[in-house]
C-alpha cells in the first residue's frame, strides 16, 4: 500500500469538563483501510475523544478532520454528512420503534430507503451482520445482544469513511463476535477507516492494525498491532507494570463441608441445577447468553420463583423473595448496572449504605458520623475514585460504579456473593482491582459465583465452571481444564448453540401473535370490541339505544373528543401532556362568538376561522416553548396556560354570550342522513394521522423523539422543532374540537367544566387507545375509539338508569385494566425476570 | 375540581330574563284571570308548596317523562329529583326516567339528547349551564318532545323552543333580603353579600337589587361591594374560609346576605368559631340555620329553596305531551318563609338534616324514593 490518506485527524483537543481535563491537547489519526483500536481505562478520556470526533461534544480547543474536510460546527449531522457513523456502547437505539424503523431513522436523507422498502432493505443489511432479526419487531422485545447487532448493521448501512464502534462485543457471544471482526476486516479492506474501542484487549491485539493508548486525557503512543504485547499495552494503560492480572487461585485446599448446597433447582430458563459451592470458593457460571445461567444466579438471589433445594451453611433457604435471600446472606450484583444496580442520582454513600443502614443507625435514625466512617473503609479498601462521598454515582466511571455495588454488597455482610457480569464496561485497570476484590470476597468462609460471558476472565479467576446449555449444567471443569477453549468449546459444542434463521412455522405464528399484543393495534381492536358489546348489550337492555338520533347525537359529541384527544396524543407521543386543550376548546367558542353572531356576515365567518387559528397557534407555540426553551416540564407549563387561558375565556365571556348564527350550527351540525359530517371527518383525519405516523419521516422523527430524546437528537432528530410542532398541532386539533363545540352549544361559554372535563377525558382515550405515557407510543384509531367509547359509557348510563357515579366508575376500570394489560404485554417481560432472551 | 359548585340560587345565567320576565308575567296574568275557573294563583301555589291535588295533569296515553338536571348531585338536587318524580308518580301512566349532569356541562347537553333518543316524550331540566343547553333543548323540541325547564334560564323563547319555564323572579328576592337587612340593622350597619360563583347571572340580578335597596338607606353600607362578592362556589367549606378572611378584614360586620342558605349556615359557624356574636342573615331556608339562630335567637330571613317548583314543572310537562291545558303560574315572586321580625318564626325541625329544606313540603321517605337520577 503506498502511503494511506489520513481520513479522520484529531489535533489538540482539549476538553474540560467541570473540575476535570478530559483531553489535554489529544492529536489522533486514523488512516484508510485500517482497523485503529483505541485503548485505556474509563475516564482516560476516549469516548470523549470519540464524542468530539462525533460532533455531538464540542471541545475547547482543537480540530476535526473527516476525509479531509474540517467539521466546522459541533454537530452530529454535520459529522455525519462528512462520512463518519459510530456505534456508542450506550446504544442510540429506539426502543418503541421497530428494527427496521430505527434503521430507517438513522440513515441521512441521501442513503435512507422508502418507508415501503424499509422492510426489506433492513433485512438484507441485517444479513450483512448475520443477524437473522425480523424487521417489524420492536427493538425493546430485543436481547442486548441483538440490540447490538442492529446498531452494528446500522453504522455498516452508513458506508461511512469512518467508523468508530464504542466496545461493540461486550454482549456478544463469541461466534457473533467473530462475525463482527470478519466484517471489519471486509470494510477495512474496501478502504474504511475502523476505530474499534474495547476493555478486551486480546480481542483488540487480534483484530487491530494499529493501536493508540490514551491515559489521563493524553495518548501514550500508537503502536502495530504486531509490534506490542499485552503486557505492554496494559502496561501503557493502567500507567504501573502489572505482575499479573488475576489473583493467586486457591490452591490445595481439601474438600470442605458446601457452604452453598443447590438440588435440583428448576425455574424458567435452568432445570435440574445441582451444585455445592464450599467457603473459599469462586464459582464461574459460563455460557452462551440466554442458555439458563442468569436465570439460575436470579432465582439465588430470590428474583424469580423456582423449585428445588437451596441450603447455605445448614439453613434450607425459602426461595422468591430477594428480602429473604439477603437476609441469609446471598447477595445479587445485577448486571446491568444503571437499571437495578447503583441508584444513579444518589451519592456514593447513599448507594454503598443501602444494604447496611441498620449498622449506622441509633433509634431508627441513621447517623452520618456512623456512616462516614464505614463508607470510607469501603472507599478505600476497594480503591472507588471519587471526588467525595457525596459524589452522585452518575458520574463516576462504570468501574468505580462497580467498585461502589461491590461496597454495597460486601456491607451488607455477604455469604455468598452472586456476582452477574462484574466487568462489564469496566477498564482494565478497575478490572484487576475488581478480581483482587473478588478473591478477598471470597475468603474469611465465603464464597462468589460469577457469571460472565468472557471466558478469559473466568479462567483466570475461577476455581470452578459450571457451563451451560439450554438449561442444564452440561460441564464442570475444574483446575487445568478452566481454560478458554474448554469453556467456549463446552457451551458451543454441546449443540446449545441456537439457531434464529430456521423456525417452525407454528414459532413464527407465535411470534407474530406476540407481536401484535404487544403492538400499537391491539388496543384498537379491544376498543372497537367492547364498544360494539357495549352498544349490543344496552340495546338489548333498553332499547332504542340504536336509534338513529341516539346514534347521531352520540357521534357529534364522540367525534368532539375524538378530535381532542388525536391532539393529546401528537404530545403524548411525545412523551409529554397538554393541559391546556380544554380550555382552549372553551376559548376557541368565545371567540368564534365574536365573528359568527346572529347578523354577522361570511367575511366574519373566514376572519373568526383565522383568529381561532391564530389563537391556537399561539397557545401551542407558548406551550412549546415552555417545554422546549423555558425548561419547565410539559404538566407545569401546560398547567400555567391552562389557567391564563381559562382565564382569557372568562375575561371575554364573563357569562354566555354571543348566540352563532343558526346556520352556522346547523352547518356544523349537518350529515349524511343520520350520519354526522364530523364523525366522518374525524375518521378520515385518524386515518391520514395514522398513515403520516406510521409511513413518513415526520410521523417516524416524533416517535423517535418521544421513545428517547437523546437518543433522537445523537441521530439527526430536530427535537426542538418537533416538539414546537406538536404542540402546534394539538393546538389546531383543540380549534377543530372547539368549533364542533361551539356547534352544540351555540354560544361562546368560558365553563370552566367543561375544560377540565375535556383535558382529562382527552388524556383517558388515548390511554386507552394504547398510548404509553412515557412518548413513542399510541395509535390515532387507537385515540378515536377511546373517545367513542368514553362517549358510549356516558351515553349509556342514563340508559341503563344506574348511579351517576357509574360515569366515572366505568372509564376508571377500564383505563386502570387497560393501563395493566399494556404494560404487562409490553414492557413486562424480559425486562423484569432479565433472561434476555430473544428467541 | 368538579363538583365545587353547590347550588342553591338556581335561576342563573338569566341573560334572557328581561323577555323572558315579561313573557312569564303575561302567563301569570292569564293564570290571574283563570283563578276564578279554578286554576291556583300564584299566592296559592306558595302556600301548598306547588301541592295542587285537584288539577288533572295525568291523561291516559302512556308516555316517559325524563327528568335532568345538569347538577344533580348535592341535596338541593336530590329534592329537585323528589319533587319532579313524586308528582309524575302520581299517574301510572308515566314512565320516569332520569339522569343527572354531574356539573360537568358536555354530559349535562348529552343528557338531553340521550333523553329523546331514549324516547321520552316529555322532559323536565334543570339547565344549570344556561344557554348552552339551548341547541340541546330546541333539537327536543323539534324532534316533538314536550320540554320544561325549570330552576335555571336556558335562554330562547317560551312557547317556541320550549313548553314554558317555570321559576322565581331572583332579583324580587335580592330586593326582599336587602329591605329586610334595613328593617334588622335599623338603617345603620355593615353587611357581606356572597352570591356564589363568580359573576353568575343570580348572583348579579340580586346584588343588583340589593345595591337599588342600600342606595336609599345612606346609613347601610355593603362591605363586599356594588360589583362582585367574595367567591363562595355555593360550596359550604369555601364560604366558611371566605367568611373567616372577611372577618379579619373588617372589625365589624352587622349583617349577612347569602343567597344559599348552606353557605350562611356556613357562615354562621365561622362567626361562632372566630367568637363573635352571631349577627341577622338574610338568605334561602335551610333547617341547620334556622336551628343555630332559633337557638341563639337572632333575627332570621329566608326564601323557599323552591324545589317544589319542580312539581309544578312535572305536571306542565307531563299535560304538554298527554295534550291537556294547564294554566298554572309559571313564574312566581316568593315572599320570605321565616321572618323573625314580622312573626313568621324560626321552621327548625330538630330532627332532620341541616341541609333539610322544610319550605318545600318533601318528606324524608319521598327523598329516600325519589331524590336521586336512579
Amino acid at each position: 500500500m503506498d502511503s494511506p490518506s489520513v481520513v479522520l485527524r484529531l489535533s489538540d483537543v482539549v476538553k474540560t469538563f467541570p473540575g476535570v481535563v478530559a483531553l489535554k491537547g489529544v492529536t489522533f489519526e486514523v488512516l484508510a483501510g485500517e482497523v485503529h483500536a483505541l485503548v485505556g481505562e474509563n475516564g482516560a478520556g476516549k469516548s470523549t475523544l470519540m464524542a468530539v470526533a462525533a460532533g455531538s461534544t464540542v471541545p475547547d480547543s482543537g480540530t476535526v478532520e473527516i476525509g479531509g474536510d474540517p467539521l466546522e460546527a459541533a454537530s452530529p449531522l454535520a459529522a455525519q454528512a462528512l462520512g463518519l457513523a459510530i456505534v456508542y456502547q450506550h446504544l442510540s437505539i429506539l426502543e418503541d420503534l421497530t428494527v427496521a424503523e430505527n434503521m430507517v431513522f438513522a440513515m441521512p436523507a441521501a442513503q435512507r430507503p422508502p418507508m415501503s422498502r424499509a422492510s426489506t432493505w433492513a433485512r438484507e443489511r441485517l444479513a450483512v451482520v448475520g443477524a437473522a432479526i425480523d424487521p417489524a419487531e420492536r427493538v425493546v422485545d430485543l436481547s442486548t445482544a441483538n440490540r447490538q447487532l442492529v446498531e452494528i448493521a446500522k453504522a455498516l448501512a452508513l458506508d461511512a469513511k469512518v467508523l468508530i464502534l464504542d466496545e461493540p462485543t461486550e454482549s456478544l457471544t463469541r461466534v457473533e463476535s467473530e462475525r463482527l471482526f470478519e466484517n471489519l476486516r471486509a470494510i477495512r479492506d474496501k478502504g474504511t477507516a475502523v476505530v474499534y474501542i474495547s476493555h478486551r484487549l486480546p480481542e483488540v491485539k487480534r483484530v487491530a492494525d494499529r493501536i493508540t493508548v490514551l491515559r489521563d486525557g493524553e495518548t501514550r503512543g500508537t503502536f502495530e498491532a504486531t509490534g506490542i504485547s499485552e503486557g505492554e499495552i496494559l502496561r501503557l494503560i493502567i500507567g504501573r507494570a502489572v505482575e499479573q492480572v488475576f489473583p493467586e487461585k486457591r490452591e490445595g485446599v481439601e474438600r470442605a463441608q458446601a457452604l452453598l448446597s443447590v438440588d435440583r433447582l428448576s425455574g424458567a430458563g435452568f432445570h435440574d441445577v445441582s451444585v455445592d459451592v464450599e467457603p473459599g470458593e469462586i464459582v464461574g457460571l459460563a455460557g452462551v447468553e440466554g442458555n439458563g445461567q442468569r436465570s439460575f444466579l436470579r432465582a439465588l438471589a430470590g428474583m424469580a420463583p423456582a423449585q428445588g433445594q437451596a441450603v447455605i451453611a445448614g439453613l434450607a433457604l425459602r426461595l422468591g423473595r430477594p428480602t429473604r435471600m439477603r437476609s441469609a446472606g446471598l447477595i445479587h450484583l445485577p448486571g446491568d448496572r444503571h437499571r437495578e444496580g447503583v441508584m444513579l442520582s444518589l451519592g456514593v454513600r447513599e448507594n454503598v449504605m443501602l444494604l447496611a443502614l441498620r449498622g449506622a443507625a441509633r433509634g431508627g435514625f441513621v447517623r452520618r458520623a456512623l456512616e462516614r466512617p464505614l463508607v470510607s473503609r469501603q472507599i478505600a479498601r476497594l480503591g472507588v475514585r471519587t471526588p467525595s462521598q457525596e459524589t452522585p454515582v452518575s458520574s463516576l466511571s462504570g468501574g468505580n460504579q462497580q467498585k461502589v455495588l461491590f461496597a454495597r454488597a460486601l456491607l451488607g455482610e455477604p455469604r455468598v456473593l452472586l456476582a452477574d457480569e462484574p466487568t462489564r464496561g469496566v477498564d482494565a485497570g478497575a478490572r484487576i482491582d475488581l478480581y483482587q476484590v473478588m478473591r478477598d470476597a471470597a475468603g474469611g468462609g465465603r464464597a462468589v459465583l460469577v457469571l460472565s460471558s468472557d471466558a478469559v476472565e473466568l479462567q483466570g479467576l475461577c476455581d470452578r465452571v459450571l457451563v451451560f446449555s439450554r438449561g442444564r449444567v452440561v460441564r464442570e471443569l475444574e483446575g487445568e481444564a478452566i481454560n478458554e477453549e474448554n469453556i467456549t468449546g463446552a457451551a458451543v459444542t454441546s449443540d446449545g448453540e441456537r439457531h434464529q434463521g430456521d423456525r417452525a412455522p407454528s414459532q413464527l405464528r407465535a411470534r407474530r401473535l406476540r407481536r401484535f399484543v404487544s403492538g400499537d393495534y391491539l388496543p384498537a381492536v379491544v376498543l372497537a370490541f367492547l364498544i360494539a358489546v357495549m352498544a349490543i348489550a344496552t340495546q338489548i337492555d333498553a332499547g332504542r339505544f340504536l336509534s338513529a338520533y341516539n346514534l347521531q347525537s352520540m357521534l357529534t359529541l364522540a367525534s368532539t373528543l375524538a378530535f381532542v384527544s388525536m391532539g393529546q396524543l401528537v404530545i403524548m407521543l411525545t412523551g409529554n401532556f397538554d393541559l391546556s386543550v380544554g380550555p382552549l376548546m372553551g376559548l376557541v367558542t368565545v371567540v368564534v362568538s365574536f365573528f359568527w353572531s346572529t347578523g354577522q356576515g361570511s367575511g366574519e365567518l373566514i376572519l373568526g376561522i383565522l383568529a381561532v387559528i391564530g389563537t391556537a397557534l399561539a397557545v401551542g407555540l407558548v406551550n412549546g416553548g415552555l417545554v422546549r426553551f423555558g425548561g419547565l416540564k410539559a404538566v407545569l407549563a401546560t398547567l400555567s396556560t391552562y389557567i391564563v387561558v381559562q382565564g382569557v375565556a372568562l375575561q371575554l365571556r364573563p357569562e354566555e354570550a354571543g348566540e352563532l348564527r343558526p346556520s352556522i350550527t346547523a352547518g356544523i351540525g349537518t350529515g349524511v342522513g343520520w350520519f354526522p359530517v364530523a364523525a366522518i371527518a374525524a375518521v378520515v383525519v385518524a386515518i391520514v394521522a395514522e398513515v403520516i405516523l406510521r409511513r413518513t419521516r415526520a410521523g417516524l422523527q416524533l416517535r423517535a423523539v418521544g421513545s428517547d430524546e437523546t437518543r433522537a437528537h445523537r441521530l439527526g432528530a430536530r427535537v426542538n422543532l418537533t416538539v414546537l410542532a406538536a404542540f402546534a398541532i394539538c393546538a389546531l386539533f383543540a380549534v377543530a374540537a372547539g368549533i364542533m363545540l361551539a356547534g352544540q352549544i351555540g354560544i361562546g361559554d368560558g365553563d370552566p367544566t367543561l375544560s377540565a372535563n375535556y383535558t382529562l377525558t382527552s388524556i383517558a382515550a388515548c390511554a386507552l387507545g394504547g398510548a404509553s405515557i412515557y412518548g413513542g407510543r399510541g395509535s390515532f384509531i387507537g385515540a378515536l375509539l377511546g373517545a367513542v367509547l368514553l362517549t358510549e359509557v356516558v351515553a349509556a348510563v342514563p340508559f341503563l338508569q344506574i348511579a351517576l357515579s357509574w360515569n366515572d366508575w366505568t372509564p376508571g376500570i377500564m383505563i386502570l385494566v387497560a393501563a395493566g394489560i399494556f404494560s404487562r404485554v409490553r414492557g413486562g417481560r424480559g425486562a423484569l425476570l432479565g433472561t434476555g432472551e430473544s428467541g | 375540581m368538579r363538583r365545587i359548585r353547590h347550588r342553591a340560587a338556581k335561576a342563573r345565567r338569566g341573560r334572557y330574563a328581561v323577555p323572558v320576565v315579561v313573557a312569564l308575567l303575561a302567563l301569570v296574568a292569564t293564570a290571574a284571570a283563570f283563578a276564578a275557573s279554578g286554576w291556583p294563583t300564584a299566592t296559592q301555589e306558595v302556600a301548598s308548596s306547588g301541592i295542587q291535588p285537584k288539577i288533572k295533569f295525568c291523561g291516559t296515553k302512556p308516555i316517559t317523562l325524563a327528568v335532568e338536571d345538569g347538577f344533580g348531585v348535592n341535596a338541593w338536587s336530590q329534592e329537585s329529583y323528589a319533587a319532579v318524580k313524586s308528582t309524575a308518580g302520581q299517574c301510572s301512566n308515566v314512565k320516569v326516567i332520569a339522569a343527572a349532569g354531574g356539573g360537568v356541562e358536555s354530559t349535562a347537553i348529552q343528557d338531553i339528547s340521550q333523553a329523546v333518543a331514549q324516547g321520552a316524550n316529555a322532559i323536565t331540566v334543570i339547565p344549570d349551564f344556561g344557554s348552552a343547553e339551548l341547541p340541546a333543548i330546541q333539537s327536543a323540541t323539534k324532534a316533538g318532545v314536550k320540554v320544561v325547564p325549570w330552576g335555571a334560564a336556558p335562554g330562547g323563547t317560551p312557547g317556541t323552543d320550549y313548553v314554558t319555564y317555570v321559576d322565581w323572579n331572583d332579583a324580587y328576592a335580592g330586593t326582599l333580603w336587602a329591605n329586610w337587612m334595613v328593617k334588622a340593622l335599623h338603617g345603620h350597619g355593615n353587611v357581606v353579600y356572597t352570591g356564589g360563583p363568580a359573576g353568575n347571572p343570580v348572583g348579579a340580578d340580586q346584588l343588583a337589587a340589593i345595591v337599588k335597596v342600600f342606595a336609599k338607606h345612606p346609613g347601610m353600607k355593603l362591605l363586599t361591594g356594588d360589583k362582585t362578592w367574595p367567591v363562595t362556589n355555593w360550596d359550604p367549606a369555601t364560604a366558611a374560609t371566605v367568611t373567616a378572611s372577611l372577618l379579619s378584614q373588617f372589625p365589624k360586620i352587622n349583617g349577612i346576605i347569602s343567597n344559599y342558605g348552606t353557605d350562611a349556615l356556613a357562615s354562621a359557624q365561622a362567626f361562632q368559631k372566630a367568637g363573635r356574636k352571631l349577627v341577622p342573615i338574610a338568605t334561602l331556608d335551610a333547617n341547620g340555620l334556622s336551628c343555630l339562630y332559633k337557638s341563639k335567637k337572632v333575627p332570621l330571613e329566608t326564601i323557599s329553596s323552591r324545589n317544589w317548583l319542580g312539581r309544578i314543572a312535572a305536571r306542565k310537562a307531563i299535560a304538554a305531551a298527554e295534550g291537556i291545558k294547564n294554566l298554572e303560574p309559571s313564574l312566581i315572586s316568593l315572599p320570605p318563609w321565616e321572618d323573625t321580625l314580622a312573626g313568621k318564626t324560626y321552621k327548625c325541625d330538630p330532627h332532620a338534616a341541616q341541609d333539610f329544606y322544610p319550605s318545600n313540603k318533601i318528606t324524608t321517605a319521598q327523598i329516600k324514593q325519589y331524590g336521586s337520577s336512579s
